[in-house]
């Protein structure tokens, strides 16, 4: 009995020593392990073998050169993809040592975590690509917005120009899904909403800035700025002071508090008030009392703050469908989602020209109070800039200059209208 | 020699040196003895007669058909992620698939969807064939997996490929729906997701139908 566990020890020996697990249904898989160094000990038979068909899938992955994309910029030459990650990747390991990561690259040493085999084949093989292009030194910045903006994980790029680890994945799901020849119909399907997904949250400096544009109400009525100048909108609905211009989640709307909120629609310009009433579309009742209202997402939630005319704050959990109350805020003026150094969150702004963020979990200011430039209005992010509207109808640029575009205009309010709202 | 055939040499023998075990059944394991008892001598009379303990021939042909389909899907969600010569052709091949699911068929796949455990790609095709499956029953489970919570999951990958799956759910569906019903979907997810990713595929859709 006694010779029974150095036995056990002695199969497990002999067992790790003569194991090599390879992927017998790819012939390719001796020459990947030799050319990345591959730890094939570290893989199981099934787990070799979700490497190497990822591998495959990158090095035999056809693209035509079709209609240009602007994700598609040739950070990595499309055709030569394995051999860009074969001169990219030193070993390739599995491991369990950063669970909540993906995949790590040290020094050109990438170790797979163990959910990595969990992932589809399509994400499989953009962290691959992503984690090929930390050898060169492209490291990750803190998400300054976006839902992983209170992650401590730094898990965002600058800008998708900069061509670092998320620019050249993204460039990958890009040219699958619009160039892609022998991929399989789910895996572009896979790819082409991959792609919506990815540009717009892990770059600090949204890739399609240039497509936003400004829906602005002037004292002459409405109009829409982008980069091909100003279009005057018609106007068919009573204007009224009373009115304030907030960008929702189901568009830009019109509030009109305590009444109601109305939905603005785009194409063509109108706000029809039957049957479009921002809660009655999101099915929910807002608090009574209410004066002023912001939807803003934070971390991995999406939220709207309401104000009621009682100063008391309000948080609405989409999940539950059930409003929070946050207590009360003495003196508070107003909700906005920019504060005057162009950081996003949900900021009060009081009386007396202080502001202060708003802690998501029970509504309180998260630090004392910070100074309100007087006269102004509100910010926004505008095209990777920010620009401030002040109380006299005037917009600067972030130099503190009137911007030419609305120089000649006096400016009641604007919004940004999200990529999302003028994607083809 | 192989390193599997070397194991179970040694477990053999193992099994030999410390139980005792007669590969010619004279001596039984204690812990497996009772089990074998019961099947060779039962103690209690059968409450059914032989006969109805027999399956049901019909209910066997579908658990056939249950083990035909799933060994055909694995097998397909293998092929997501590899190189695939004839895309169209695939893409027939699946509407062919989709046209013929069973009630039941379409339960498995909204149930597997929904596995947290299982491959991401096999989650993918289940969606993606739902929305090639042209009827009301496939239309409905794909409503239930747009408006399904997304789990609280430790990775953003994870994260991502979650809401990847729902995303599917919707695109399908804008297809499916009437401008009027896809608008009410849309608004649904607005109304009840808490996830910003997933919001901003229904913003992008919302959008598109104007």
């Amino acid at each position: 009995m006694d010779r029974l566990p150095l036995l056990l020890i002695a199969i497990f020996v002999m067992e790790g020593a003569m194991a090599k697990p390879s992927c017998s249904d790819t012939p390719a898989s001796p020459r990947y392990v030799r050319e990345l160094n591959i730890k094939t000990s570290s893989f199981g038979d099934t787990k070799i073998c979700d490497l190497v068909h990822s591998l495959q899938l990158i090095e035999d992955g056809e693209f035509i050169d079709s209609e240009s994309s602007p994700f598609v910029r040739d950070f990595v030459d499309g055709e030569l993809y394995y051999v860009w990650l074969r001169e990219h990747i030193r070993s390739l390991e599995s491991g369990n040592d950063l669970p909540e990561t993906t995949a790590s690259n040290s020094a050109g040493h990438i170790t797979l975590q163990k959910h990595w085999h969990r992932l589809s084949s399509l994400a499989r093989a953009g962290s691959l690509i992503h984690e090929a292009r930390h050898t060169e030194g492209h490291s990750h910045t803190t998400c300054e917005s976006g839902p992983y903006k209170d992650s401590p994980i730094l898990g965002c790029d600058e800008n998708f120009d900069q061509g670092g680890a998320h620019a050249v994945e993204t460039e990958y799901y890009a040219r699958v899904a619009e160039q892609g020849r022998n991929f399989h119909p789910a895996f572009k399907a896979m790819a082409k909403l991959m792609l919506r997904q990815r540009s717009q949250t892990v770059f600090n400096q949204d890739p399609l800035a240039e497509r936003e544009q400004l829906l602005v109400r002037t004292t002459e009525g409405w109009m829409r700025v982008d980069t091909n100048g100003k279009e005057v909108l018609s106007w068919d609905f009573t204007d009224s002071a009373s009115l304030q211009l907030k960008t929702t989640s189901l568009g830009p709307a019109l509030f009109d508090l305590p009444l109601g909120a109305w939905l603005i629609r785009l194409q063509p310009f109108a706000v029809p008030l039957d049957g479009n009433s921002f809660f009655k579309r999101l099915n929910l009742a807002p608090p009574s009392g209410m004066v002023d209202a912001e939807e803003f997402e934070t971390g991995l939630r999406r939220y709207l703050y309401a104000a009621d005319d009682q100063n008391h704050l309000f948080a609405y959990n989409f999940g539950q469908s059930t409003w929070t109350s946050g207590g009360h805020h003495h003196g508070l003026k107003r909700l906005v989602t920019i504060n005057p150094l162009g950081q996003t969150g949900l900021f009060i702004v009081f009386d007396n020209d202080t502001y202060c963020p708003i802690r998501a979990s029970d509504l309180t200011c998260d630090r004392s109070p910070s100074s309100w430039p007087t006269g102004s209005k509100r910010f926004v992010h505008y095209q990777n800039s920010l620009l401030r509207l002040d109380e006299n109808g005037k917009v600067y640029d972030s130099q503190g200059r009137i911007w030419n575009d609305l120089a000649n205009e006096t400016v009641l309010d604007l919004i940004v209208i999200p990529n999302y709202e003028v994607q083809e | 020699m192989r390193p599997s055939i070397l194991i179970f040499l040694s477990c053999a023998f193992l099994l030999y040196w410390h139980f005792g075990v007669d590969f010619g059944g004279q001596r039984l394991l204690p812990t497996v003895k009772p089990f074998l008892y019961q099947v060779t001598n039962p103690p209690y009379e059968p409450l059914q007669s032989s006969a109805s303990l027999q399956p049901d021939p019909e209910d066997r042909k579908e658990v056939k058909l249950q083990d035909d389909f799933m060994q055909w899907f694995r097998a397909e969600a293998e092929k997501i992620g590899r190189v695939n010569p004839d895309p169209s052709g695939t893409l027939s091949r699946l509407k062919q698939k989709a046209s013929t699911l069973t009630h039941h068929q379409m339960m498995q796949l909204k149930r597997m969807a929904l596995e947290h455990d299982s491959k991401g790609d096999e989650r993918f095709l289940a969606v993606y064939l739902l929305g090639l499956a042209d009827n009301k029953q496939a239309a409905s489970h794909l409503r239930e997996l747009a408006l399904t919570k997304i789990p609280a999951v430790t990775n953003d990958r994870q994260h991502s490929d979650e809401v990847l799956l729902r995303a599917q759910a919707i695109e399908s569906l804008v297809q499916k729906l009437s401008i009027e019903d896809s608008r009410r979907l849309l608004r649904d997810v607005l109304s009840q997701t808490s996830d910003p990713l997933l919001a901003r595929h229904a913003r992008y859709w919302l959008n598109r139908l104007g």
